[in-house]
């Protein structure tokens, strides 16, 4: 009976179990009631389940019942040979010990002995497919013979155990694999993910779909993915070759721009995968895309950007290009390379390349251009003039290369840049300009911000003696005259004003140690914007015409002073004459002959330039050769060369014209017999410690009208010596009617400096 | 030219051309004035200026035979004697200070210089 009351008491635990089980899907809280159950129904002391762990070869403590705190959940038995775990695991069947004291085959472990566990009984927990789980395992503090009962209702327990085991555990996989994917479908905002069935109807909108393509997943379940499409893509029938494409080969790419629902475009990277069930039935697709529509763009922005930079650099002029800075071999080299190098590109990027440019450089700069493709390399911009020689036409070019140092993100100079320019035109220009600058007479310089000089020609050294160093600057200013120099400094001072600067100063001439008068001129440089960049200027001397001009201006105040006086005394003259004339056709002859003899001295005033003086002899000369023929009745007697003062020629000439006139009418000139001497001699140290001139005009044999009529020639003439000559040149005269001719005497003061010329007339 | 009167009047005459000057002299003496000189040289000028006690007016010729007659002018200008030039120059060659000075140009014309210097001695 009692067989039998255990038999139902054990059935009620199975049912309470089972109960237990279906009210409950967390394992440890089953596992721990099974051994609750167990032990209740065995009158065991303790119960547990050992669950094996594979990767440590032990066995943990998983649940239990009866144990004291630090067992369950932490304690491990090994599964060594010796283990009666293992055995039981091992054979699958159930392994008893009534008397652990007693026990030979197995050891135990220490905690067992610790809780006074005497006998104990081992049976082996199979998930289905007979898959070791564990052991359940009861133990007793007495020695007990656990019977064949016992055994059947443990391992009763033990099958109804695997397969519940097997469940939760499965379950709770399951649980957590469905967790895992939908943190990943949830958190995975970077992509599409679109599942669709065989129909290619939306089924699931997943990830970032909503985000990244705007239709929610109400607004998408249901419809057909080509909607994500671009109407052009849809047109050629892309949707459904990629569709087809993923049913044949299991995946089609799918990188593209597609379309939002508001129609803005995204780039998509990705692929449709045909989902396809074990059996090799179609069950739906896949689509799966990262959103990389930034990334597209900037690609294209670069790309562009590129294309673009390409294009610069084939439409320059210049040259450009990049070399690798270790090999120093062009990885770029623009078109303007042909036209300035003469050389093709194709030809100029054989071999060593870089030794192959060298060798177009001119001898006498290649050092200069490997020293400057030197500094780049160590990190320098550098600048540098070189020239090459053309193997088309072998002609010099003279180039002006930029290079420069680029860098990697570590800072290391892996390429360098460089932009070639032709600078030949522009230096051919320069040299020009050199030659004519320093070619013309003019001093040349340049000069910026109102009067600093930054270069003078050669020709402004050789002539002030200062130096282009010594010049730059305001250093020009001490080759000026130093009472000049304010106006010098003023007339820039205004200059940016004027947008001129015109000057006139006098500027020291070294090596005459003189200072001569130079017209200073300039005129602005302008930029681009209207504004000053530099002055280019000349100075020109002009102390010649200075000169000339000034000497001018005195002869023209001194013909002008001539020309009016001499109306005046013409005036005067046609007065008297006109007051002693008997009547008009005598005043006519008489006029006409003073004008000649007027007309005579200013013709021999006017052949004269400022240090000439016109002579007494030319004078007397000239006066009785304009008379006829009476040459061989005249004496003159006298020096050559005594050099009369201008202001008295014409006073003396007109005396001279009326003696001789008077002597041609009444006197010596008029008579056959009649004698005229004229004696003259200088007297180097006269009155007033200057030379005078002695005039002896002696008329001799002549039949003198009867004394006391009236004076022949109305007493102009004698008037003129008697009071003109002493008035105007301070000359002592005298003149006689003598019993056979007129004497005439008249001294004077002559030009200082008369050369006494001995050469008597006969 | 009544109230210009020069009758009495004391009038230096400088002029180097002979002529001129006798013309100039009987000019002026047609209108009652004494004529002082007339002088041809800027010595003889000069030492006229400074010698005559009384001076009335001055005809000066601004360039005698060569030499200007400025030392002259500010000889007279200092004893506040009314001058005119006579000059057969562009007004430039006249200094700034004698600005104010009447002129009349070469050939002169004898009843304008007599009318200028009556101008001058009556301002």
């Amino acid at each position: 009976m009692a067989g039998q009351q255990e038999f139902a008491r054990r059935q009620r635990v199975l049912s309470e179990f089972g109960d237990f089980v279906l009210d409950h899907d967390d394992l440890d809280e089953i596992l721990n009631e099974a051994c609750r159950l167990i032990a209740e129904a065995l009158d065991a002391d303790f119960a547990k389940v050992i669950e094996i762990d594979r990767r440590t070869d032990t066995g943990l403590v998983r649940a239990g019942v009866g144990w004291r705190p630090g067992i369950v959940g932490h304690e491990r038995v090994s599964l060594s040979e010796r283990s009666s775990e293992a055995f039981a695991i091992e054979i699958t069947e159930p392994v008893i010990t009534n008397d652990l004291a007693r026990e030979e085959r197995f050891e135990f472990p220490a905690f067992l002995r610790d809780h006074g566990v005497v006998a104990l009984v081992n049976v082996p927990i199979l998930l289905p497919g007979r898959k070791p789980y564990g052991i359940l395992q009861v133990d007793a503090c007495e020695a007990r013979e656990f019977d064949q009962q016992d055994i059947e209702f443990l391992k009763t327990y033990s099958m109804v155990l695997g397969p519940v085991i097997d469940r939760l555990k499965t379950s709770a996989a399951l649980r957590e694999t469905d967790e895992r994917l939908r943190l990943i479908v949830e958190n995975a905002r970077g992509y599409v993910m679109v599942v669709s069935d065989a129909d290619d109807r939306i089924t699931d909108w997943l990830g970032g779909s909503e985000d990244i393509l705007g239709w929610s997943p109400s607004e998408a379940i249901g419809k057909t993915t080509d909607m994500i499409f671009t109407e052009q893509d849809r047109a050629e029938g892309v949707p459904s070759r990629e569709l087809s494409g993923a049913r044949e080969n299991g995946t089609a790419a799918n990188v593209r721009w597609h379309r939002r629902q508001d129609g803005a475009p995204v780039f998509l990277d990705g692929q449709t995968i045909a989902l396809k069930d074990r059996g090799g039935k179609l069950r739906g697709y896949l689509k799966i895309g990262q959103d990389v529509t930034e990334q597209k763009r900037a690609e294209i922005a670069l790309r562009e950007s590129e294309d673009r930079l390409r294009q610069f650099g084939e439409a320059s002029q210049d040259v450009l290009w990049i070399r690798d800075a270790a090999t120093l071999q062009w990885q770029y080299l623009t078109p303007a390379f042909d036209t300035i190098y003469g050389l093709g590109r194709d030809e100029a990027l054989k071999g060593d390349n870089f030794r192959n440019w060298l060798k177009l450089i001119v001898p006498e700069d290649r050092a200069c251009a490997i020293d400057a493709v030197r500094r780049v390399r160590g990190g320098e911009h550098v600048t540098f003039d070189y020239r090459i020689r053309r193997p088309l036409d072998g002609s010099i070019r003279w180039l002006r290369n930029t290079d420069f140092p680029i860098a990697d993100a570590d800072s290391k100079v892996t390429l360098i840049g460089g932009v070639g320019h032709d600078l030949t035109e522009l230096r051919e220009t320069e040299r020009r300009l050199q030659v004519l600058m320093e070619g013309i007479p003019q001093l040349v310089w340049r000069a910026v911000d109102a009067g600093k000089w930054t270069w003078s020609s050669p020709q402004w050294s050789e002539h002030t003696g200062l130096s282009p160093a010594e010049s730059t600057g305001f250093g020009w200013l001490d080759a000026f005259h130093p009472d000049d120099r304010d106006k010098a400094r003023r007339a820039w001072e205004d200059a940016a004003r004027q947008g001129r600067l015109d000057l006139e100063a006098r500027i020291c001439h070294a090596s005459a140690r003189e200072y001569r008068w130079f017209q200073t001129r300039a005129l602005p440089v302008r930029n681009g914007f209207g504004a000053i960049t530099e002055w280019l200027g000349t100075s020109t001397d002009i102390h010649d015409v200075r000169e000339l001009q000034e000497r001018q201006r005195v002869l023209v105040g001194e013909l002008q002073h001539r020309t009016r006086n001499l109306l005046g005394v013409v005036r005067s003259m046609a007065d008297k004459t006109a007051r002693a004339s008997t009547d008009l056709s005598d005043f006519r002859a008489r006029f006409r002959d003073q004008l000649e003899a007027l007309g005579r001295v200013q013709g021999l005033l006017s052949r004269l330039n400022e240090h000439d003086r016109v002579t007494f002899d030319e004078l007397i000369h000239a006066e009785l050769a304009a008379l006829d023929g009476a040459a061989d009745r005249v004496s003159l007697n006298g020096p050559d060369g005594v050099r009369l003062r201008s202001s008295t020629v014409q006073t003396l000439a007109m005396v001279i014209h009326e003696l001789a006139t008077n002597a041609v009418k009444y006197g010596a000139l008029g008579q056959p017999q009649g004698r005229l001497t004229v004696d003259w001699r200088l007297e180097p140290d006269g009155p007033g410690d200057r030379p005078w001139l002695h005039i002896d005009w002696c008329e001799s044999n002549v039949r003198m009208p009867p004394a006391g009529s009236k004076p022949a020639g109305g007493g102009q003439g004698r008037e003129l010596i008697e009071r003109a000559l002493p008035y105007q040149l301070k000359a002592r005269t005298s003149f006689t009617l003598g019993p056979d001719g007129v004497r005439c005497t008249i001294s004077m003061p002559v030009s200082a400096g008369s050369t006494l010329q001995e050469a008597p007339h006969g | 030219m009544g109230d210009h009167t020069l009758r009495n009047c004391r009038v230096l005459v400088v002029e180097d051309e002979y002529l001129i000057a006798v013309e100039l002299q009987t000019s002026l003496e047609d209108e009652g004035a004494v004529v002082l000189g007339p002088v041809a040289t800027l010595a003889d000028a000069s030492e006229l200026a400074e010698a005559e006690p009384r001076i009335d007016g001055a005809i000066l010729d601004a360039n005698l035979g060569g030499e200007m007659v400025f030392p002259v002018a500010d000889l007279l200008m200092l004893r506040r004697v009314p001058i005119v030039f006579t000059t057969g120059y562009d007004a430039s060659i006249i200094p700034d200070r004698f600005r104010d000075v009447a002129r009349c140009e070469k050939p002169i014309n004898m009843k304008r210089v007599v009318e200028a210097i009556g101008l001058a001695l009556h301002e």
